[in-house]
């Protein structure tokens, strides 16, 4: 996304990307075909993963226990 | 180049543009909605809690339910509206002649109107207008931006948070985050009051035992590539970082909830004064902005606390430019301006005729109890048992009230 960033000067307006990061995630997802959470920022990505997967996931991880 | 004429033109598709439109179709105008998301709604299409609608209503609904409904009528009403269409200029030639400038997917759009009525809403503080220092890794973001990117796309921002002010959105995120098991670690609030309500307090924070930092600041961010932690400090009466007081919380994000700016940019180039109490425009009791037939509505004028009161206003807003616009003469009153006494940090509208019945909105500089709230000029004076900066005080002042004040100014303070 820096890249994205840097070319086109997204970003550096009176908000400060506040609004269009996830605007610019969700091109560049859609683009590249990988999902939102994945889309890296400088170096890491913009979420963690999904909300339902997680949530699932961390279900599962308490039954195993 | 598409070109297009119409009465009014709303700018911004949220509460207030979506009631002042449809207000002004059902009042005979030939009305043009622009947005410039992809759909119709503004920010209460991401808000997943209650609390909306409750005097509109008379419902306790969500914000997407809310937003439903004002939408739903106003497709019943006929209102046309573009999406995706991003407003890049306005251009007044006369008292009933502008120009709008948009980019839309279907081309570049010229768009003649008599009336404009701005309600593009507000903007976020962001982390470097909270003096927030440090390194700049990944992972600070602003609350209304990771309620949108949880409850509209689904992704979850990090597990470890710190929220950084105690405003309304960054409070019910909180909760939003420790409900999808996050671990909040702490709300750090620099003033020595929180800045949301009591409501909020209660039930985002006391209920999920997310710990609260009245007099806090965070001193810095450290972590390269993302968040690693925040260095908090306590701060003295006078603001000032106490020596000594630091201490580490680690965390993977960092939320920013320091409150909303009326976003004015476009209207500002039209030349509008501005009020530096609200960050919005100056307007009177037409909601008009001191460009003629420039309507400024909802948050865009002055951040409010409900969403009411943005529809309240925007249909207002509607109700007067339709009224003008029937049999428009030029200058034609002398405003009295709306001064502010003790305690008041802002009022709106700032300029009053004294003609009609007028609802002001204000906001308090800090909390008191058991004051009133007196107009100096006249000796009228309203009981409030407290009053507090999250609160907003809406209050009708009848006509003949407003008309007894002489000498062009009408000065509210808050006296005990």
């Amino acid at each position: 996304m820096i890249g994205v960033k840097l070319r086109t000067t997204a970003g550096f307006g009176k908000c400060q990307a506040s609004r269009c990061r996830i605007r610019i995630a969700l091109l560049i997802s859609e683009a590249v075909g990988i999902p939102l959470h994945s889309v890296i920022m400088k170096k890491s990505s913009i979420g963690i993963g999904g909300i339902k997967t997680l949530w699932i996931e961390s279900k599962e991880g308490v039954k195993n226990d | 180049m598409i070109e297009k004429e119409y009465d009014v033109i709303v700018i911004g598709g949220g509460p207030a543009g979506l009631s002042a439109a449809t207000k002004a179709v059902g009042n005979g105008l030939k009305t043009l909605l622009l947005e410039n998301r992809e759909m119709l709604g503004g920010i209460p299409f991401q808000c997943v809690h209650t609390g909306f609608g409750i005097h509109c209503f008379k419902e306790d609904l969500t914000g997407c339910e809310f937003i439903t409904r004002l939408i739903d009528r106003a497709v019943e009403n006929g209102v046309e509206s573009m999406v995706k269409t991003h407003v890049l200029n306005i251009q007044v030639h006369s008292a009933l002649e502008k120009t709008v400038y948009a980019a839309s997917p279907k081309g570049f759009l010229k768009i003649r109107a008599e009336a404009i009525i701005y309600a593009a809403g507000a903007r976020e503080r962001h982390q470097y207008e909270v003096g927030l220092t440090g390194d700049r890794p990944d992972g600070v973001y602003t609350a209304g931006e990771v309620q949108a990117l949880m409850d509209v796309y689904g992704v979850m921002p990090g597990r470890r948070i710190v929220i950084l002010g105690s405003g309304d959105v960054g409070l019910i995120m909180a909760r939003r985050l420790a409900m999808e098991k996050a671990e909040v670690k702490a709300v750090i609030e620099i003033l020595p009051y929180p800045g949301g309500l009591t409501r909020n307090i209660v039930q985002c924070l006391n209920d999920f035992n997310i710990p609260l930092y009245l007099s806090h600041m965070v001193s810095g961010v450290r972590g390269s590539g993302r968040v690693e932690k925040v260095i908090v400090t306590r701060v003295g009466e006078d603001m000032k970082p106490v020596d000594g007081s630091e201490f580490e919380l680690e965390c993977d994000t960092v939320i920013v909830s320091a409150g909303l700016k009326p976003d004015i940019d476009i209207l500002e180039k039209t030349g509008v004064e501005t009020d530096p109490a609200t960050g919005g425009p100056i307007v009177n009791e037409f909601y008009e902005t001191s460009v003629p037939l420039v309507f400024a509505v909802g948050n865009a004028l002055v951040v409010n606390d409900l969403v009411d009161y943005n529809v309240e206003q925007g249909e207002a807003a509607a109700t007067h430019a339709s009224n003008l616009l029937e049999d428009y003469v030029s200058p034609r009153v002398e405003w009295k301006r709306v001064e502010r006494g003790r305690n008041l940090r802002l009022m709106v509208p700032q300029l009053v005729s004294g003609d009609r019945d007028v609802v002001f909105y204000g906001r308090v500089q800090h909390p008191e109890d058991n004051v009133q709230l007196a107009i100096r000029e006249t000796g009228f004076w309203k009981r409030f048992p407290r009053v507090k900066p999250a609160e907003m005080i809406r209050i009708r002042i009848p006509a003949e009230e407003l008309a007894k004040a002489h000498r062009g100014k009408i000065t509210f303070e808050v006296v005990r």
